[in-house]
């Protein structure tokens, strides 16, 4: 008897392990991660030196998408944007520290950009723009200081939207100049509520992350701002971005490229790995 | 164990439809020795009925402590059988014997008690003192179904019959008579709150008047089970009495039991309690189990039975209740080398505690781990915070009598935070003086030794009508010192120069100081009951294990003051029941001070943005509780006990001070003070709550084996309105809870239960209100939603459990599989990187699994046991594919073995085991916040002396002894990417004293 009590733990025991079950997460976050969304004429950098402390051909990649997410619109948007922290390397499965030239998968792209956000389009006040692209700046290190734990705050820009930083200045007053559109946006900001700018962006900044709360306040709630919510393709950012991509990226000619969008004045720049 | 259920309930099936064709198995007419004479051989005799089928007869026995040994009985003539216990076993305290046929089939057969259940015969002098009446973790479980269940095939009435009935006349020989009860018996249930104590002495009376007119002992035996049998309703479904009152053809005897007795026992009750010792002869388990005789300790020669009685208002063997639990009394705590609530909790099946970066304990129950969800009651009195729901539960253990777990809801008696698990904590009230010392301590990783010591003293004592207790522990530790690498604060520490590339940014701190002193009175009334009074303070000062969230912040300080007090009125009813009253009332403050960074921290440039101290913030918060409890247990029948409660109670939180010596952008306070626009949480609706709860549950033994037990539970919660638009609009939420529980016992050894619970909890207040400011460093951290809506969950549980007698050792075996489907529970996702509020998920949880243990007792001294645990629960809410919730291992594995060498030193040894542990995937933020904590082994090991001088015993032991570095989960392992590390090894020595 006690033998075979001893048999059935001794089995119970060894079949213990084989019943532990973990969440697989390696699982690719589209349906098919191998097809091609388009190519990168160069090879993109994603540690957060460059995510955040840099212009990055990926970041600015959606802030286009998010520009052009409400295409069609009574008003048109005027930029869009995408913070930093939204580019992630981590992967599900291995770290990326780059992403080569040629093509990009559906499913690394994702993995980019990794956060499910929806892409909100909404008015903000001229002054809302101006603090929030000095929120976005106001921890850029200074040229000649090491470039640590970077804020994901810090905000790519869509093309047509200029910005000029200098490092140089107390945090606050580093924009020194910002066009939208082509059109130059007074620094200081005009305090004119009537002064409106359409802006794309994600749910997260506009629910207040990474410190934007205090200056969008409730921009996504109020009727008045008339915030949108980006309804193809789920709405969500990477899924607008792989779209994007596709139509504007979709060969090695017409690859995506950085444009120098923002201009760094006395700012610390990461060191670009030697071109291979 | 798939072969071995199905066979058994056929074989209970049969036992049922075969019972009056049985009749005519053979039977054993035998009347045990209550006393004897040490050192004098003891003769005993018996009488076979029906014993075609029977080969021979034996006798086995067995000393204190010692395997079964075998004797013949020899048939001297007709059909009267004797055998003798040599001389040189019949040394005090007692020997246990049962008789054990060999049948013609060639299988063995107890026709006389069970090697589980053997009669026990006291030997040598009158014990000390009248040990009064109680249902200790020893004694024989309550329940009937069991033992009338070790009647089959011999017949549960002819055993009893046997035991009631006189020896036959032929042979005098049985030994002291009856009637010379030790004085101890009548003194005892006189004592005690047993309404049977003067019948039994009356019905032991009224069989030695019986016995000279017992010409025939057989015919008088089976009329006096008739006529026992016959008020029984039992019997109407069960054909075997009747049909034997039939056969015997005799009247009742002329004197006839007791009606009294009859009315509160039945027989297969009779069975049990006619050969046992008197002074274990109750089923008055409202008793305090504290009170246990020295004399009892001795005679349980092997532990029996441990015991619950957080289930019902009455104490009931685990293995009946309806209820998967456990329970562990002192001496199991002890040969766990544990030091702590935590350290036993962590050995439950289906139970893993780990702690967190603040240095709670966390306890995480069948694979989810939730503060709020885990209910502790120290005396039935609940330590769950009101605000939090956290509680200070990590006593040290010298202190308790035992500790009770039930995994799932449990009962209907216990309402709020009854959800996931209850755990109750029972302080020792024995009578004596107990005091106990450890120290010992941490070789920390610089080579010196961090003291950890306390100290235990308590004395109880009862004189007469009055019962005093008093107890105080003292604890006092400096704690491990471990590094820890990375935090969230690394890059800004290096760039300010507050610490080398080459320096971890900083190391646990773990010192306490925490005291736990009681006390209390209670004195009996006579009839109109007892009424106590009790109180007790607890109070822990602490460091933060690291820090608030993830960063190190080694000048955290956290202080817990707790206050219980309470007022109690309990009485037995004439039928066995009775009423209980309690007035409670508790406070509990606690003062968290966190300090976020290092010290000459800044957050920018300027002396405002300068903090010598660390970004700091703290919190102060005190409840309090009033609660007003009455409840009833009621015999309506013999077989069916009803228990009513009602409680009302009015929880409040009567300060909330938050503050922070940082404003939200990051400057200097010149004094902490509340951040900008926090509101006043002792204002809104959720600052006060009334519960009122309802219940009563039912617990009927339809038929001698099988118990059905229905609960109801009314709860009716005042929560915040969040509809109505204003803050302080509240509204009463009531939930309807069923229990239903159904135990089987389908033979002596085995017991099957089916249980069906709903249990609910309601959001705490933290939960529903708390703001966080925002900042940066508070990113990540959950604060309140006040439309959370209570949770509930429903669980489906099989148990069972097996007693087997293997060879001269018992082994039990106790198993049980679970569903539990959480409705809208309340989970802490970050799914933005913010401030997150909590929400429900809406498609719930669902988590199943099994657990099961064995244990085997060689003899008091020699005890192996394991238990092994697996549970999987999933978040419905999620793709297949990251539905698992695995930061709680999903099986834990746990052995221990006590076994002694020589005469005076045992040696246990204990191994902890979990399996590993992976980050949840429920959002993006989980997935990449990815961990691995590898699976573990910890063991405990000590050297423990048994009695010296019957009054002190010693114990040596180590914990974690080969220094496995075991690492809990953090909230953010992308920053604190060490996790965070448990305590190594660690070694101690105990004293302790007893009088």
């Amino acid at each position: 008897m006690d033998r075979r009590h001893l048999t059935a733990a001794l089995a119970a025991l060894a079949l213990l392990p084989g019943c532990l079950a973990y969440n697989d997460s390696c699982t690719p976050l589209v349906d098919d991660p191998d097809a091609v969304v388009g190519y990168l004429g160069e090879e993109v950098q994603l540690a957060t030196a460059f995510t955040r402390h840099d212009n990055n051909a990926l970041g600015q990649l959606a802030a286009d998408a998010f520009l052009h997410a409400e295409d069609g619109a009574a008003k048109p948007t005027d930029l869009g944007i995408i913070n930093g922290g939204s580019l992630r390397d981590e992967g599900l499965c291995v770290t990326r520290t780059s992403l080569r030239t040629g093509p990009l998968t559906d499913g690394v792209l994702h993995e980019v950009i990794l956060f499910e956000n929806l892409v909100v389009t909404v008015d903000l006040t001229e002054k809302q723009l101006v603090d929030l692209f000095e929120h976005s700046v106001e921890t850029l290190a200074l040229e000649g200081q090491a470039i640590v734990s970077p804020s994901g705050a810090f905000l790519h820009v869509s093309e047509g939207t200029t910005l000029r930083v200098d490092c140089a200045r107390p945090a606050g007053e580093r924009v020194t100049e910002l066009r939208v559109r082509g059109r130059t946006v007074s620094i200081p900001a005009r305090d004119d509520a009537s002064i409106r700018y359409r802006v794309a962006m994600s749910t997260f900044l506009l629910d207040g992350g990474d410190g934007y709360g205090s200056i969008l306040g409730n921009a996504g709630q109020d009727p008045d701002r008339n915030p949108v919510t980006a309804r193809k393709l789920g709405g969500t950012d990477a899924n607008i971005a792989a779209a994007y991509m596709k139509s504007t990226y979709p060969s090695p000619v017409q690859a995506l490229k950085e444009a120098p969008r923002i201009v760094f004045d006395n700012c610390a720049r990461p060191a670009r790995p030697a071109p291979r | 164990m798939q072969t071995v259920l199905p066979r058994t309930l056929i074989l209970c099936a049969v036992v049922f439809v075969a019972a009056p064709v049985h009749a005519q198995e053979p039977a054993l007419l035998h009347a045990p020795p209550q006393r004897a004479e040490a050192r004098q051989p003891l003769q005993l005799d018996a009488t076979l009925v029906d014993g075609g089928k029977v080969l021979e007869l034996f006798v086995r026995y067995r000393g204190p402590g010692e395997p079964y040994v075998q004797v013949p009985m020899e048939l001297q003539y007709g059909d009267l059988y004797r055998a003798m216990i040599p001389a040189e076993h019949m040394v005090p305290p007692g020997v246990e014997y049962f008789v054990e046929a060999a049948m013609a089939g060639g299988e063995r057969t107890p026709l006389f008690m069970s090697a589980l259940r053997p009669a026990r015969v006291m030997v040598g002098a009158q014990p000390p003192a009248p040990p009064p009446v109680r249902k200790g973790p020893r004694e024989e479980p309550k329940s009937a179904p069991d033992i009338d269940a070790f009647a089959p095939p011999s017949g549960g009435g002819k055993d009893d019959d046997a035991v009631e009935a006189p020896a036959p006349p032929k042979t005098g020989t049985a030994t002291p008579s009856r009637d010379a009860q030790p004085p101890s018996s009548t003194g005892t249930r006189t004592q005690g709150a047993d309404p049977r104590a003067p019948s039994r002495t009356d019905s032991t009376a009224s069989r030695a008047s019986d016995r000279p007119s017992g010409t025939d002992a057989r015919a008088s035996t089976q009329a006096g089970a008739s006529d026992s049998r016959t008020s029984n309703p039992v019997s109407g479904t069960d054909a075997r009495p009747s049909s034997r009152a039939g056969s015997s053809g005799t009247p009742p005897r002329a004197n006839g039991p007791d009606p009294r007795r009859d009315s509160s026992s039945d027989d297969a009750m009779a069975a049990l309690n006619a050969d046992l010792p008197p002074d274990t002869r109750t089923e008055s388990s409202r008793a305090s189990p504290a009170s246990r005789a020295a004399l009892d300790d001795d005679l349980a020669l092997y532990s029996a039975e441990d015991v619950l009685a957080v289930t019902s208002l009455q104490e009931e063997a685990v293995r009946t209740v309806p209820a998967i639990g456990a329970s562990f009394n002192r001496a199991q705590m002890i040969a766990l080398g544990a030091r702590t609530v935590a350290d036993v909790l962590d050995v439950v099946p289906g139970v893993s505690v780990s702690r967190d970066v603040q240095g709670f304990h966390r306890t995480a129950i069948r694979g989810l781990r939730n503060d709020a969800e885990v209910l502790f009651l120290l005396d039935g009195h609940r330590l769950n915070n009101f605000f939090d729901g956290k509680a200070l539960m990590n006593l040290p253990v010298e202190n308790l009598e035992r500790i009770e777990v039930i995994r799932g809801p449990g009962s209907a008696i216990y309402g709020a935070g009854a959800f996931q698990g209850v755990v109750n904590l029972i302080t020792n009230h024995a009578d004596g003086v107990r005091g106990a010392v450890t120290t010992g301590g941490v070789p920390r990783d610089d080579g010196r030794l961090a003291l950890a010591t306390d100290g235990h003293l308590s004395a109880a004592h009862t004189t007469g009508d009055l019962r005093l207790f008093a107890d105080l522990d003292l604890w006092s530790q400096e704690g491990d010192s471990l590094v820890i690498d990375h935090d969230a604060f690394d890059d800004e520490t290096l760039d300010q120069g507050l610490r080398d590339v080459d320096q971890p940014a900083g190391r646990t701190r773990d010192g306490r100081f925490f005291v736990n002193a009681g006390g209390g009175v209670s004195y009996g009334l006579d009839s109109a009951g007892r009424v106590g009074v009790s109180a007790r303070y607890l109070s822990e000062k602490r460091d933060a294990l690291v820090g608030l969230f993830d960063t190190v912040g080694n000048d955290s300080q956290l202080s817990w003051d707790v206050l219980l007090a309470d007022l109690t009125w309990e009485r037995p009813l004439s039928d066995s029941g009775q009423v209980r009253a309690r007035l409670g009332f508790d406070q509990q403050s606690t003062d968290r001070l966190f300090q976020l960074t290092p010290h000459d921290f800044r957050t920018g440039d300027g002396l405002e943005r300068l903090f010598p101290d660390g970004l700091q913030e703290q919190t102060q918060v005190t409840v309090r509780t009033v609660t007003a409890s009455v409840d009833a247990d009621l015999a309506l029948a013999r077989e069916n006990h009803l228990t009513l409660g009602f409680v009302a109670e009015q929880q409040s939180l009567s300060n909330y001070d938050y503050t922070t010596n940082y404003t939200l952008d990051g400057r200097l306070r010149p004094s902490p003070s509340a951040p900008e626009g926090l509101v006043d949480l002792t204002e809104g609706a959720a600052s006060r709550r009334l519960n009122l709860g309802l219940s009563a549950q039912d617990q009927w033994t339809v038929l001698s084996a099988l118990t059905l037990t229905f609960g109801l539970r009314l709860d009716a919660t005042q929560l915040p309105d969040a509809d109505a638009g204003t803050l302080d609009a509240t509204r009463m939420v009531v939930r309807v809870n069923p229990r239903v529980g159904l135990v089987i016992a389908a033979s002596d050894a085995l017991v099957l239960k089916a249980l069906y619970g709903r249990a609910f909890r309601a959001p705490t207040p933290q939960e529903l209100v708390e703001r966080i400011p925002d900042t940066d460093y508070n990113q990540g951290r959950f604060e309140g939603n006040p439309l959370l809506q209570p949770t509930t969950v429903d669980t489906f549980e099989l148990g069972m459990d097996l007693v087997q007698a293997a060879g001269d050792s018992r082994v039990r075996v106790r198993a049980n599989a679970f569903l539990q489907n959480f409705a809208s529970p309340i989970t802490p996702v970050d799914t933005s990187g913010n401030i997150v509020p909590l929400r429900n998920r809406e498609l719930g949880v669902r988590v199943y699994g099994v657990e099961a243990e064995a244990r085997l007792e060689a003899s008091k001294r020699a005890v192996a046991w394991v238990n092994a645990s697996l549970s999987r629960a999933q978040d419905l809410e999620l793709p297949d594919q990251s539905r698992l919730l695995t930061d709680v291992p999903q099986a834990r594995f746990n052995a221990g073995v006590s076994m002694p060498l020589g005469d005076w030193v045992n040696l246990d040894v204990v191994v902890r085991s979990g399996a590993e542990r992976r980050n949840n995937n429920r959002s993006t933020l989980e997935l990449i916040r990815r961990y691995e904590i590898p699976a573990y082994s910890l063991i405990t090991a000590q050297l423990r002396t048994e009695p010296i001088w019957e009054h002190f015993e010693v114990t040596l032991f180590a914990q974690n002894l080969f220094d496995h570095d075991l690492r809990d989960d953090v909230p953010r392992p992308d920053r604190v990417s060490g996790l965070l590390p448990r305590e190594g090894v660690s070694g101690y020595l105990t004293l302790r004293a007893f009088y």
